[in-house]
């Protein structure tokens, strides 16, 4: 099941994973049988229950089935998808295997996908889906600070140090820089801020193997997936699985709140505020409309481009419309229009985010002015 | 460039031009409400900014007077903001504007709270001027003063106004014309928030930041001057048509091309109603305005009349078009074209129709007489002059 038979381990080959206990176990084993063994997992945020909407997509779409079986405490969702393309033998493949979804423990509305299938399934199988799920299931991004602060809480509560091995980085021109370099993981993030780039990857250990048992193999993308390359599965689990979904929890709140205040009609808006001022002169402006311009299935109208900017956005993905105002050097607010979800906006401030800069994303609060404010 | 491309270009021009010169107006309107607003909160008993004002013409005409705003005191001293870009060159017209002007030298009846009105024991006319033209504008308005020709009973005050690009952060500046401009009668507001002090005495320079005017502008997109058919028509399709469709729609658009034409009816009256209450308009966008603006996205080839019905169908989608060859516009068009803004899509398509509509209207005029007419229509909404 979820494809973490390990071969070499007789005990699990007869046994069915029914909880998530039992399929941890069989994680952790099937991880560690192989070098080539690793547990692929992506942490989604759902508006909605997962089954009802994974039941809608089998429903609409006519080359992916979704079997959506209810398990003790998660969901064990069987994707079978058929890839029609004119350049593959035959003109069609199909991709299939089976995946756990399980509910965060503190946090409703996030739900991490667990699977020991290849990376062709997890990609053209469960990332599909989840992107074919959208608005109702949607990803998130953790920025290059709340990695570092992730990273650096694991250290803490393990006591371990923990050390970065690969990394993938991005300039906000979209080029892409690799090292394979193992160095403490504070070293990389000193050697990003310098280099004003952003993280995209990375795959990292805790401690050494003759420490035990808090010793493991991760990697951990800006969107939310995660490996489990070997080790002790319990700390991957509680120390960044749980930061993880927690942090995109964070992000699903501050959004949510302001969609639902917006549809009741509520002026409101999301900022995201720049460490340092990057506006200044309105040279930058151009480069936020390009950066925005490039959001697939969205439309721009811009009102005023320099040197203070006023454009608006729609998201022709599901309706969603967004007013971006850059009036302060620092600043960029993002104002909700009536129609709107959190999934577009997310899709707004992660595209800022990676092609432009990235910012705290904070909640808009309501500017006071005074008469002598304007002389 | 040929004949052909120059006439492209300059209908490009004229389109872009008088979006940005309401942008523009917008803005101003947003800067005088975003002012009024934040000084005057908890400074004054009572104050009223009103953004749509109608106000019933004093000598009994049939057509309400509509300046750009009136700002109403404690009941008893007001303010009517009209904005002007420029003013005509040549003497009679210009005459005229200021006779204009004088329709709200009255005893007008101005908005001192929401849905009441009342007539101030004081009021002051304020006209704003655009920088580059000001200096010759107020010249020309202080001796038509002068000479008695134009005679204002009220207090009658000139302000230009400019955005600084110049300064750290880009802001509008507005100063008061001292050789065209009475005083403010502002006595009923404290010393601490006096216009007269600030703008009278004082000769300041009032700064308003985009910081200040941004949220109501989000909030406001309107002014209480008709929208070119093109601004309007980009807010219907950003802002209310996105509603129009449903979530299969927009399934079918996220799973396949948003390129598939989502097709749904517009009723002018029912859509007005809702464009004012999305804009918090006050039912002051009329209906032809809406109709302005569907008639340019039909123009665009991106809705059909339906006469009989009295309806628009509106053909909504993402739409990307060829845009060819670069032309040797200015930089910001450029720019627009380069990064496929809907402004510049909505030019693009309503241009390529025009021409399309044009090459039949020649072949159809030698025989038919209703293509002819419609065309005639057509020809008018071409005719963006700077008015």
């Amino acid at each position: 099941m979820y494809g973490v038979e390990a071969e070499s381990l007789d005990e699990f080959e007869e046994e069915e994973i029914t909880d998530m206990v039992s399929l941890k176990r069989a994680a952790e084993l099937y991880a560690n049988g192989g070098t080539y063994n690793k547990i692929r997992l992506k942490a989604v945020t759902a508006e909605e229950d997962p089954k009802i909407v994974f039941e809608e997509v089998d429903e609409h779409h006519k080359l992916m089935n979704v079997d959506v079986i209810d398990r003790e405490d998660h969901y064990d969702i069987r994707l079978e998808r058929t890839i029609k393309r004119s350049d593959i033998e035959d003109g069609e493949r199909t991709v299939k295997g089976s995946f756990a979804l399980v509910q965060s423990d503190h946090n409703e509305n996030i739900w991490t996908a667990i699977t020991g299938y290849e990376s062709d399934f997890f990609e053209r199988g469960v990332l599909y889906l989840f992107n074919k799920s959208n608005p109702n299931i949607y990803s998130f991004f953790l920025s290059t600070s709340e990695i570092e602060e992730i990273l650096h809480n694991i250290e803490e509560n393990l006591e371990k140090s923990v050390i970065v091995e690969d990394s993938v980085t991005y300039n906000y021109q979209g080029e892409g820089d690799e090292s394979h370099e193992t160095h403490p993981f504070r070293h990389i993030f000193s050697e990003i801020d310098e280099e004003q780039e952003y993280l995209d990857k990375l795959v990292f250990k805790v401690g050494q193997r003759a420490d035990n048992e808090d010793y493991f193999e991760g990697y951990l993308t800006r969107d939310g997936q995660m490996k489990f390359i070997g080790g002790n599965i319990t700390p991957f689990f509680e120390k960044l699985v749980t930061q993880v979904e927690a942090t995109a929890e964070q992000r699903r709140e501050l959004f949510e709140e302001k969609i639902d205040s917006a549809k009741e009609g509520n002026y409101e808006k999301v900022h995201i505020k720049f460490e340092e001022p990057v506006f200044q002169g309105g040279v930058k402006n151009h480069k936020l409309i390009n950066a925005l311009s490039q959001m697939s299935k969205s439309s721009i109208t811009v009102f005023h481009s320099n040197p203070y900017l006023h454009m608006s956005m729609l998201d022709y993905r599901d309706g969603s419309s967004f007013d971006i105002f850059v009036t302060d050097d620092d600043l960029v607010k993002i104002a909700l229009g009536h129609r709107g979800t959190s999934s577009s906006l997310m899709r707004v401030a992660e595209h800022i985010s990676s092609h432009f800069k990235q910012g705290d994303i904070l909640p808009g609060r309501e500017e006071t002015y005074n008469f002598d404010d304007f002389f | 460039m040929s004949d052909e491309e120059e006439e492209q270009a300059s209908i490009k021009e004229n389109l872009l031009k008088e979006f940005d010169v309401y942008n523009t107006t917008v803005d101003i309107v947003s800067c005088f409400e975003a002012f009024i607003n934040y000084s005057f909160e908890g400074e004054i008993e009572s104050y009223n900014f009103d953004r749509f004002p109608s106000i019933p013409h004093p000598e009994g005409h049939d057509r309400n007077l509509t300046p750009d705003f009136t700002i109403s005191f404690n009941q008893e001293y007001g303010i009517i903001g009209e904005i002007k870009r420029t003013f005509p060159e040549d003497d009679e017209p210009f005459r005229n504007e200021m006779e204009q002007l004088l329709t709200y030298d009255n005893d007008l009846l101005i908005e001192i709270e929401n849905g009441s009105e009342q007539i101030p024991e004081t009021i002051d006319i304020l006209l704003l001027i655009e920088g580059t033209d000001a200096p010759q504008i107020s010249r020309r308005i202080s001796e038509l003063r002068e000479d008695g020709t134009i005679d204002f009973e009220n207090n009658f005050l000139m302000f230009r106004y400019n955005f600084n690009q110049t300064s750290t952060f880009s802001r509008y500046e507005f100063q008061k014309n001292i050789e065209a401009s009475d005083s403010f009668r502002d006595d009923v507001l404290h010393e601490d928030v006096s216009l007269s002090k600030r703008f009278d005495e004082e000769r300041e320079t009032q700064k308003v930041y985009p910081k200040h005017f941004g949220d109501i502008k989000i909030q406001k997109p309107i002014c209480n001057d008709e929208p070119p058919p093109l601004y309007l028509a980009t807010l219907l399709w950003h802002k209310i048509f996105a509603a129009q469709i449903s979530d299969s729609d927009y399934r079918d658009w996220q799973w396949g091309s948003a390129q598939k034409t989502k097709p749904f009816t517009a009723e002018p009256y029912e859509f007005t109603r809702e464009v004012n209450r999305r804009f918090n308009c006050e039912d002051e966008i009329r209906v032809k305005w809406v109709k302005g603006a569907l008639d340019f996205l039909r123009q665009a080839d991106l809705a059909e009349y339906d006469e009989e019905e009295e309806i628009y169908n509106i053909k909504y989608r993402d739409f990307n078009i060829s845009v060819g060859e670069e032309g040797s516009y200015q930089n910001g068009m450029n720019f627009r074209k380069e990064c496929k803004e809907l402004t510049f899509k909505l030019i693009e398509r309503y241009e390529e129709n025009i021409q399309e509509e044009d090459e039949e209207e020649e072949e159809t005029e030698e025989g038919g007489s209703e293509a002819g007419l419609e065309a005639k229509e057509q020809s008018s909404l071409i005719d963006f002059s700077d008015e």
